[in-house]
């Protein structure tokens, strides 16, 4: 095999990729905590929450609530 | 994969929703995967102890019981998540991202764990306590229409039914329909049929009539039926309503012998 003679910039150019690659991967982690951190997210969060809660008190409380039919 | 990407912190809203979808979830959110399949676990062994030791109550407390029951585990949710708020506050700024944590690790916890709720409940039903609405009038006055009742469906594993019990049974000539009567006869006892004749209750059996005689299909009609049809027995009112709105002088109405 030929030996490897990186260029002059090699090093340079793969750090600006990695540099690159970390912000969008810094970008998605953002989004996603800007989304959090954001009125309408909490508002789905909270919405959500409140709507998940009932529900499961209703499943909690189903064998009361829903009883089964008997002549 | 850099140190920022792995580091991010907990939100505790997020937390709190995660805990409101499954109690339990907004621990795995919080990197406490075990902890969070733990209060899984412990919710499901706490209403089912719960629900046997109410049924070992007396008749009259049996809806204090399963009313205590429902506090815990709804107690037991509530510090779910109070514990995944704390948790998430503690790791507001800097946490180490597991590998499971993502969303679609928690949308299939959020599923698998109600599929085993689901029949965690649905074991109770079937094997401790069942809820019947009673839509007829056939046991009147003792079980009205309209009435919600709680039948044991372990009372039998203890004790034999016994004559005056009122039980649930499935329909002879239906079995997907369930039946409510009271207890008249007991293998080796004596009964008049409709057409004067006398007949012994075989052994394994049952001979079962309706209160309100007028308007009740019973043994009368579809003969004896196997005592192993029997599926509990009633023991208190839970809830009642009429044509006038909820009757609240006949909750926790204790029936039967």
């Amino acid at each position: 095999m030929a030996d490897f003679n990186p260029s002059p910039d090699f090093t340079a150019r793969t750090m600006q990729a990695v540099r690159r690659y970390e912000a969008e991967l810094r970008h998605k982690e953002n989004r996603a905590g800007v989304f959090l951190q954001s009125k309408s997210g909490l508002w789905i969060l909270s919405a959500g929450g409140a709507l998940f809660g009932v529900l499961n008190l209703i499943r909690l409380a189903s064998t009361l609530l829903f009883p089964a039919l008997c002549r | 994969m850099n140190a920022h990407a792995k580091n991010s912190g907990r939100n505790t809203l997020a937390a709190v929703f995660w805990g409101f979808a499954l109690p339990g979830l907004g621990q795995v959110y919080n990197g406490e995967l075990v902890k969070g399949i733990s209060f899984i676990i412990l919710l499901l062994t706490a209403s089912a102890l719960g629900i046997r030791g109410a049924l070992l109550l007396p008749d009259h407390l049996l809806i204090y019981g399963v009313l205590a029951t429902l506090i815990l585990a709804g107690a037991l949710g509530i510090y779910a998540l109070v514990d995944a708020f704390t948790h998430a506050s503690r790791a507001e700024n800097s946490y180490p991202l597991k590998s499971y944590n993502r969303w679609y690790f928690y949308l299939a916890f959020w599923l698998l764990g109600h599929v085993i709720i689901g029949m965690g409940q649905g074991y109770m039903r079937d094997h401790y306590m069942e809820a019947y609405k009673i839509p007829t009038s056939s046991m009147e006055p003792g079980v009205r229409q309209g009435d919600h009742v709680l039948a044991d469906k372990t009372a039998y594993q203890r004790i034999a039914p016994k004559k005056g019990d009122v039980v649930i049974f499935a329909n002879p000539d239906n079995r997907s329909m369930r039946f409510i009567k009271r207890i008249e006869a007991l293998p080796g006892d004596v009964v008049t049929r409709p057409d004067g004749t006398a007949q012994k209750v075989p052994h394994g059996f049952a001979y079962v009539l309706g209160d309100n005689r007028a308007r009740s299909v019973d043994s009368r009609h579809f003969g004896f039926i196997p005592l192993r049809d029997i599926i509990g027995k009633v023991r208190q009112v839970y809830f009642a309503s009429g044509t006038k709105g909820i009757l609240w002088h006949r909750i926790g109405t204790v029936v039967g012998g």
